[in-house]
């Protein structure tokens, strides 16, 4: 046997021995707490150790003396009560996290309603400010729309101002046409008159066709053509007039002399001729009394017709030499002219000629017809 | 309202654990009777079923207690009503954090739903509020 296996026999007897010892010092130590046990203890170090503490107290010390208890059992080795304290304590713990767990929910319940309250607030101030606002809306949109209807109407009377001012311009056209018209324009100025009347006619189709600048300025130039037109016609359709006017006149008059016993009239060339038979005894130039009346009538329609010249003529029948008959006419001219001067006709009207026998107006070669022919006859002449 | 039953209901059950709890000295089948009925309602209360272990727990203990009374095994029967005691009130505790946490969660939902509702409301009255100051533009141009 060798040195060393020796050495180890004589070792073996003390390694058992310090085996022995240390399994002796192991038994002698403390036991390992159950499970149960040291989960409690972690949990009572967990995040809710301090709250619970402060608002469970009464828990949180019922806890604690369970705990003890199941500490105490635990190391007199009982390890039914060890469990028991420990589930106890373990469950009184819970409660108390879970009561204190309640309480944080409890607030943000509370939280979460003051949110709701304040969201409904909100909600009820958004839903009052998109009123306003709806209402603001609506109430902006009628007065634009009124806006735009008054726009529109102004638009529409300005349009209807405009065609106004056109139909105007085109009556006023019309009106100058149909006054040159009148004035026989189309007679006395017809390139005038013609113009003014195409002028007009494209004036009214231009104003049927709505296209009224073009009806307006057509209505214009047609305007200054029928003033121009009535500018050139006036003066022969004065003259014109003036004649109508005599002529109206004489044939008045006609009808004044058509009462006058012994008078008759008629119109010539040269005016209106009255015409008195029988004033004077056969070779006589004094006028017969019993024709007074009748020369008083016409010297009533002289001086009611100042306007007119008069001529008077005598006339004479055949019998007699010529020109004891002309001289015989010119006195009978000179006294009738002489009477209606005395009746207020004025002198310088009055023109006497004596025209003989050479224009008789009935047979000389009966009684009756010299005395028709010794007449004499008032001339109102034409102006 | 829903938070107010629910602590209505809480308080009128501790009144109805307070009297067991007071009269356990005195009669512990009347006691383990009054805790059946109260793991019944406890049952009720757990709609979601999310404490049924904590409640099968619950009603582990009160197989056991009966079977100690059965045997007339005093110290276990003390032992067991202590654990269904706790136990109880440790489930009760649960359930009413569970409600609250569930009333909480439906406020900040409803409180969620209502600020965004409001939000919206908001965006309209400010559009509206935006349109109304270009009509209001619109209508100056207009008077001109």
């Amino acid at each position: 046997m060798s040195a060393r296996a020796e050495q180890g026999r004589r070792l073996r007897p003390r390694t058992w021995g310090l085996i022995l010892v240390t399994l002796m010092l192991a038994a002698c130590g403390p036991r390992p707490k159950p499970a149960e046990l040291v989960s409690y203890e972690q949990m009572r170090q967990g995040e809710h150790a301090e709250q619970v503490k402060q608002r469970f107290p009464k828990l949180f010390q019922e806890s604690d003396r369970q705990h003890k208890r199941a500490q105490e059992a635990h190391e007199d080795s009982d390890d039914a009560d060890a469990m028991h304290f420990t589930k106890l304590a373990t469950a009184t713990w819970r409660a108390a996290v879970a009561r204190s767990q309640r309480m944080d929910h409890e607030a943000s319940l509370r939280a979460a309603q003051n949110r709701l309250k304040i969201a409904e607030e909100g909600y009820v101030d958004a839903e009052r400010r998109l009123k306003a606002a709806d209402d603001a809306v609506a109430r902006q949109k009628r007065v634009i729309e009124m806006q735009k209807r008054l726009a529109e109407a102004e638009a529409a009377a300005m349009a209807n101002k405009r065609v106004a001012a056109v139909k105007q311009k085109v009556d006023a056209a019309a009106l100058s046409l149909k006054d040159a018209e009148n004035m026989n324009a189309a007679t006395h100025a017809p390139g005038e008159f013609n113009k003014a009347a195409a002028g007009l006619k494209m004036a009214l189709d231009s104003f049927t066709a709505k296209r009224y600048p073009e009806a307006g300025a057509a209505a214009d130039a047609a305007l200054v053509d029928a003033k121009a037109a009535i500018v050139a016609a006036k003066p022969k359709w004065e003259v014109e007039q003036a004649k109508l006017a005599v002529e109206a006149k004489f044939r008045k008059m006609l009808e004044v002399v058509a009462t006058i016993p012994g008078a008759e009239g008629r119109i010539e060339r040269r005016g209106l001729v009255v015409m008195m038979r029988g004033l004077f005894a056969a070779g006589k130039s004094d006028v017969s009394p019993e024709k007074y009346f009748a020369v008083d009538q016409v010297a009533k329609l002289s001086t009611d017709n100042a306007e007119f010249r008069l001529v008077v003529e005598g006339h004479t029948d055949n019998r007699g030499r010529a020109s004891r008959n002309l001289a015989l006419s010119e006195k009978r001219a000179q006294a009738v002219t002489n009477y209606l001067g005395g009746k207020g006709v004025a002198a310088g009207r009055m023109t006497a000629i004596g025209r003989g026998d050479e224009t008789p107006i009935a047979d000389n070669s009966k009684k009756d017809g010299r005395a028709q022919n010794r007449r004499v006859e008032v001339v109102y002449i034409r102006p | 309202m829903r938070v107010l039953f629910s602590a209505l209901f809480c308080a009128l059950l501790l009144a109805s654990w307070a009297a067991p709890a007071m009269a356990k000295d005195k009669d512990p089948r009347a006691e383990l009777a009054r805790y059946n009925a109260v793991v019944v309602d406890l049952e009720k209360r757990d709609g979601d079923r999310r404490l049924s272990s904590e409640i099968g727990v619950l009603r582990g203990l009160l197989g056991e207690v009966q079977a100690y009374l059965n045997q007339e095994e005093e110290d276990l029967v003390k032992r067991g009503l202590d654990r269904i005691r706790v136990q109880t009130r440790l489930i009760d505790a649960l359930l009413a954090r569970d409600a609250a946490e569930k009333a909480a969660r439906l406020a900040h939902d409803q409180a969620d739903a209502r600020e965004v509702e409001a939000a919206a409301l908001r965006n309209k009255a400010h559009e509206r509020e935006q349109e109304l100051a270009g009509l209001e533009t619109e209508a100056k141009a207009g008077e001109k």
